[in-house]
């Protein structure tokens, strides 16, 4: 698939890498995970950022079978 | 509002010319292209070269093919020569223009289309909104203070309100069938990787696919036939009809089940196990994967995404590799049950948005109880489906003065002709066809 515009192709897998299942739940560890990463998370935007990764928590248990919730 | 049938057969006929059609559908674009929201950029000076083309060929005896001269849009993540690929952010406003058209727009212009107008998108075709930063918000034709769903909702709108005569967009989780159900449209998601995406911008590449939207089944079946370089045949073969239950039934507006019984009121109700699981591998993936494209971007220009993708990208990325293998090896497990349970029938209804399009200014929606954000949340029930990598059409429920609401007809692999079949028999019938907006041409 070609990729336009700015951005080449890219060999980058998704994942933060590791193999561990835990989402990043604490201001400190989505900061630690951003690092390893190489994204540095600016104050406005850290709000949004463990908004959306409590939804990704929630989906990471359902996925996991860790809780038989309503998926969001 | 003609038909791509009636248009080409027009053109082909010498009845009409393709510069008159893309001249009329101009100036339409012009006038109403803002009141919508709906269109990014128009493409004037292209679509009166092509016409003219389409028209050259006609006046010399050759047959310019089953789409001549109708107009048509694509979604802003199609590269168009000559032009940058914005995928709907003001990131790209400045990137190298495309040196050449996407594969899927080279198909059918080979088939003699015109290309008017880029269309509106979520940043990135991340969400079920058309909600944009740099572009405005997508307005529904049918209710200008609601929704036209996403994130191919400048598409939907487009052709919902006879703009362009068919467009083309993208689904990863449902991004061509909720916005044709919430304008009232007909779309394809056709089984996974069927349909060229050579030079369309990803959002997640293992989930994405190329998907047309039209106003009835004959002009999807036309652009289904020349996306996919295939005739779809006549013939008397029964089909055999299952409907969805569970979560599906549980989340639908009482007009969506009430047809969906109608048409099939003796066809076994099937529950799909692991649904919930479903959706948020999908959820994950799409997250994880959008979030390793832009996570260069993100390191170095984050503030130039749109806020609300942003945020969601840079979760995505901070997501575990493991996890991401978990949901990909999920997937896997997922789609060979449902193929299995599949098996025995040929069509599955389903609903496709679960509701009417919700309020700009209100845009949540109620999902098993509570209050879920429709930008996030409106793929409830096309998420699901696209794990599985099946095909999907999404049409319209016939009910003229209300706002629109849609089924997805649910296929096995490879069986797009099968479901455009079952989409005929429906529209002859009546359950199903495109109600013109409010004050649109009849």
């Amino acid at each position: 698939m070609s990729r336009p515009g700015a951005y080449a192709e890219t060999d980058e897998m998704p994942g933060a890498g590791g193999h561990a299942l835990g989402v990043p739940g604490t201001d400190a560890a989505i900061e630690a995970v951003a690092a390893a990463v190489g994204l540095v998370i600016a104050a406005p935007c850290l709000p949004g950022v463990r908004a959306n990764l409590a939804v990704l928590g929630h989906h990471a248990a359902i996925l996991l079978d860790r809780s038989s919730g309503i998926a969001r | 509002m003609r038909s791509a049938v009636e248009i080409a057969a027009a053109v082909r006929g010498g009845r009409t010319t393709a510069l008159e059609v893309v001249e009329r559908c101009l100036a339409g674009l012009h006038a109403e292209g803002n009141r919508l929201v709906a269109v990014t950029r128009i493409l004037a000076d292209r679509a009166r070269d092509e016409a003219q083309r389409v028209d050259a060929a006609v006046a010399a005896g050759i047959d310019p093919g089953p789409l001549a001269g109708v107009p048509y849009g694509v979604k802003d993540l199609f590269d168009v020569a000559g032009l940058a690929t914005t995928a709907g952010s003001a990131l790209f406003d400045d990137a190298p223009p495309a040196a050449t058209d996407a594969e899927a727009i080279g198909r059918v212009q080979a088939a003699g289309a015109v290309l008017v107008a880029t269309l509106n998108m979520d940043e990135f075709a991340y969400g079920f909104a058309t909600i944009n930063a740099r572009y405005g918000t997508t307005r529904n034709p049918h209710d200008l203070a609601r929704l036209a769903g996403g994130s191919s909702g400048g598409s939907a709108a487009a052709v919902a309100a006879g703009l362009v005569t068919f467009a083309l967009g993208s689904d990863t989780n449902g991004s061509v069938r909720v916005p044709a159900s919430l304008t009232g449209i007909y779309a394809i998601k056709p089984t996974h990787g069927a349909l060229p995406m050579g030079g369309v911008f990803p959002l997640a590449d293992s989930l994405d696919d190329t998907g047309p939207f039209a106003r009835s089944v004959a002009d999807l079946q036309l652009l289904w036939e020349v996306l996919s370089g295939t005739t779809v045949a006549a013939t008397d073969a029964s089909i055999r009809v299952a409907r969805l239950g569970g979560r599906f039934r549980d989340n639908a507006d009482p007009a969506q089940l009430a047809a969906i019984d109608r048409v099939a009121p003796d066809a076994p109700i099937v529950d799909l196990p692991d649904i919930a699981r479903a959706r948020s591998a999908a959820y994950l993936i799409t997250a994880a994967e959008g979030g390793a494209l832009h996570r260069a971007a993100l390191a170095v220009t984050p503030m130039a995404f749109d806020p609300a993708t942003r945020d969601r990208f840079i979760a995505g990325a901070l997501l575990p590799q493991g996890l991401y293998d978990a949901a990909q090896a999920f997937r896997v497990s997922f789609a060979r049950t449902i193929a299995d349970l599949l098996a025995d029938y040929d069509v599955v209804l389903a609903p496709a948005a679960p509701c009417v399009a919700p309020p700009i200014d209100d845009p949540w929606i109620v999902i098993d109880g509570e209050r879920s954000l429709a930008r996030r949340d409106l793929g409830i029930h096309t998420q699901p489906i696209s794990l599985t990598g099946l095909p999907s059409i999404a049409v319209p429920l016939l009910r003229p003065g209300q706002l629109p609401l849609g089924l997805q007809l649910i296929g096995r692999a490879g069986t797009e002709s099968t479901l455009l079949r079952f989409a005929a028999m429906l529209e002859a019938r009546g359950v199903i066809g495109v109600s013109p907006p409010q004050g649109a041409e009849p």
